[in-house]
């Protein structure tokens, strides 16, 4: 139907430029990987499967615990005051520049707010399957990587590519907008398996990375039990599983 | 050893990002210009009974292409694909009915001898956007009457105003967005039948029938049958009309027409099932294409990106990188959805042709033969029976 071909265009270099950041991702990861023991999962002991964590419920955000956008933008910029002041303290005030400085804390300001925007969920319902994990935030797009590979190219549009990955025990997505912006969601769950963190880091350029925490605590969702399929004629169709799910409460209405 | 693999995985991914890049920028279709605004020429009386030619539309052909497998959810659009070699036919089927110009028209699973003109056609290319197909039309003495690419493209004004929801499982029922493309088959097949005299419609008939009847006893009727200079069967002499055999061939023709007529309404009920879901899907299928293109458009004219670094700016980058992708999810959901639920009317099909089993291919194959058997037998039997 469609036929493969390279332009070359701001955008198509755009491209260029995650491969190469997604060079470093994997680069880390190996490098990281060769810190750890190969893990593998018990439940299938004796197989290459390699070990992922259990992430598959639903998660509810814990707000005491979580970052706040504002106090972070605040803490960077008092540490950003403290640096000028030392600077200028030692006479080379040339070295960053007011202007520059500005510039930095409005890209500062616009990086957080888009970290807040895109981590607004109070609640995620993953499903974790032997091949695939998948997140689903209301009102945004489902995050979904393989468990089988250690890296792929998940989505690609004019507007935006996102890859996956694992660096050791994190599952990584890395999102770069068409416009040079780079969002990475770093997720993990602590050994209890009861909470969850996502580490959002927004950077454009290769600026310093605006760095965002959310915690999230395992919560009984109370649809849990019902599995609904998307169908043509009738909509999302429900039905209450027969056994225990691996997932958590699906953010569906019942059958009617 | 680990960087080496970590080098690899770079390489990997600069290929396969660039190529996803590539793909998401689709050309437009090769082929001939698109067919226009096409209205079909509907005979107001009853034809003639030289013109009412019986047609058979074949299943027809695709050429899947091989970019697509590389796209998520390739299989299933493969299996849409398959679902459309069914479709169309029906589609184009009803187009000539419409046009009140023919005889009988009936969608078949293969070539048969007993029609006048068959129709066969390869899907070439078709998303909601566009529709490309190969259509070749060839009459009982091998007189080709048309062999040429169809092009159609759909425009907004083909769907409905709004995009079905899926949450609220919406389902159209509107005009066929390639209408255009059939009525031009239709058109030019009239065309090309308005060229022929009287009598090359009445030897197209008279062949026919002898086709037919050669087809179920070689032996008996091949003699009438001869080649011309030009390829096309001619009629070397005609059989005495109250030849006895002509009436046994004419009573199995009797009840092959009820197989095909059979099948033929399958065919109709497998298309009914589908439209509203293949509707739906073709209308997603369109957005998708249109956003592509204007993306690609976008892309190549360097587009100024509103705004740079503001969180307005960074917000709009966002949520259009994320409306591409949950569209992209959805069209994909959409698309398994459309395969789930008419792969029971499909499967209706197969199994419900004269209760045998087997594609509905091989079923034909298997009744003709079973046909040519049941005339062997009613001949033999009338040969040997005493007379009265």
């Amino acid at each position: 139907m469609t036929q493969s071909f390279l332009i070359l265009t701001p955008v198509t270099l755009r491209f260029a430029a995650l491969s190469a950041l997604l060079g470093l991702f994997a680069l880390s990861t190996a490098l990281h990987a060769a810190d750890e023991p190969v893990l593998r999962d018990p439940a299938v002991s004796g197989s290459d499967l390699p070990l992922r964590p259990l992430f598959a419920g639903s998660w509810q955000k814990d707000f005491a615990r979580s970052d706040k956008w504002e106090e972070e933008v605040q803490r960077i910029i008092d540490q950003l005051n403290r640096e000028m002041q030392r600077q200028q303290g030692r006479g080379d005030a040339g070295a960053v520049g007011m202007s520059g400085s500005r510039r930095s804390v409005g890209n500062l300001v616009a990086h957080a707010r888009l970290a807040e925007l895109i981590t607004r969920q109070t609640t995620m319902r993953i499903t974790q399957s032997g091949d695939e994990v998948r997140i689903e935030r209301q009102g945004d797009a489902a995050l979904v990587c393989s468990t089988l590979s250690d890296i792929e190219n998940t989505f690609s549009s004019a507007h935006g590519s996102e890859l996956c990955g694992w660096d050791r025990l994190q599952l990584v997505f890395q999102i770069l907008l068409a416009e040079g912006v780079l969002i990475e969601h770093r997720f993990s769950v602590d050994p209890s398996g009861e909470e969850l963190s996502m580490l959002t880091s927004v950077s454009s350029r290769g600026s310093t990375p605006f760095n965002l925490m959310t915690f999230y605590t395992r919560y009984e969702a109370p649809e849990d039990g019902i599995n609904c399929v998307q169908t043509l004629s009738r909509g999302l169709v429900c039905s209450a599983l027969d056994g225990a799910p691996q997932t958590g409460a699906p953010a569906a209405e019942p059958a009617p | 050893m680990r960087k080496a693999t970590s080098k690899l995985l770079t390489a990997s991914f600069l290929a396969s990002v660039l190529g996803a890049c590539g793909s998401s920028t689709p050309p437009p279709p090769p082929g001939p210009p698109p067919v226009g605004s096409v209205t079909l020429n509907v005979q107001q009386g009853m034809p003639t009974p030289l013109q009412m030619l019986d047609i058979g539309v074949q299943v027809f052909a695709t050429e899947a292409d091989p970019e697509e497998i590389t796209l998520p959810g390739a299989a299933i659009f493969a299996e849409i694909r398959n679902t459309e070699t069914h479709y169309l036919p029906v589609a184009l089927r009803h187009t000539l009915l419409s046009s009140n110009q023919w005889g009988i028209v009936r969608v078949l699973p293969a070539t048969d001898p007993s029609l006048d003109l068959l129709i066969t056609g390869t899907i070439l290319e078709s998303t909601g956007a566009d529709l490309l197909l190969q259509v070749r039309a060839v009459d009982s003495t091998g007189r080709l009457w048309l062999d040429k690419r169809y092009a159609d493209i759909a425009r907004t004004a083909d769907y409905p105003d709004s995009i079905p929801s899926l949450r609220g499982g919406g389902i159209t029922d509107g005009p066929d967005p390639f209408q255009d493309l059939h009525a031009a088959i239709a058109n030019d097949l009239l065309a090309f039948r308005n060229s022929l005299t009287t009598s090359d419609l009445a030897r197209i008939q008279e062949v026919t029938q002898l086709r037919y009847a050669a087809d179920l006893s070689p032996e008996a009727f091949a003699p009438y049958l001869e080649t011309d200079a030009a390829g096309q069967l001619t009629l070397s002499r005609l059989p005495a009309s109250n030849d006895p055999l002509l009436q046994h061939v004419a009573d199995i023709q009797a009840r092959h027409n009820v197989f095909i007529d059979t099948i033929d309404e399958y065919y109709e009920a497998l298309y009914q099932d589908v439209k509203p879901r293949y509707d739906v899907w073709r209308q997603y299928s369109f957005e998708q294409v249109l956003d592509q293109r204007d993306n690609a458009e976008r892309a190549r004219n360097g587009e100024a990106v509103l705004g740079t670094g503001s969180f307005e700016a960074l917000s709009q980058n966002y949520n259009r990188y994320k409306w591409s992708k949950i569209f992209e999810q959805e069209f994909v959901a959409l698309s398994s959805g459309f395969v789930s639920e008419t792969a029971p009317a499909v499967l209706e099909l197969s199994r419900n042709v004269s209760g045998l089993t087997g594609p509905v291919e091989d079923l034909y194959a298997q009744w003709r033969v079973y046909l040519r058997g049941l005339y062997d037998i009613e001949t033999q039997s009338a040969a040997t029976a005493p007379a009265p």
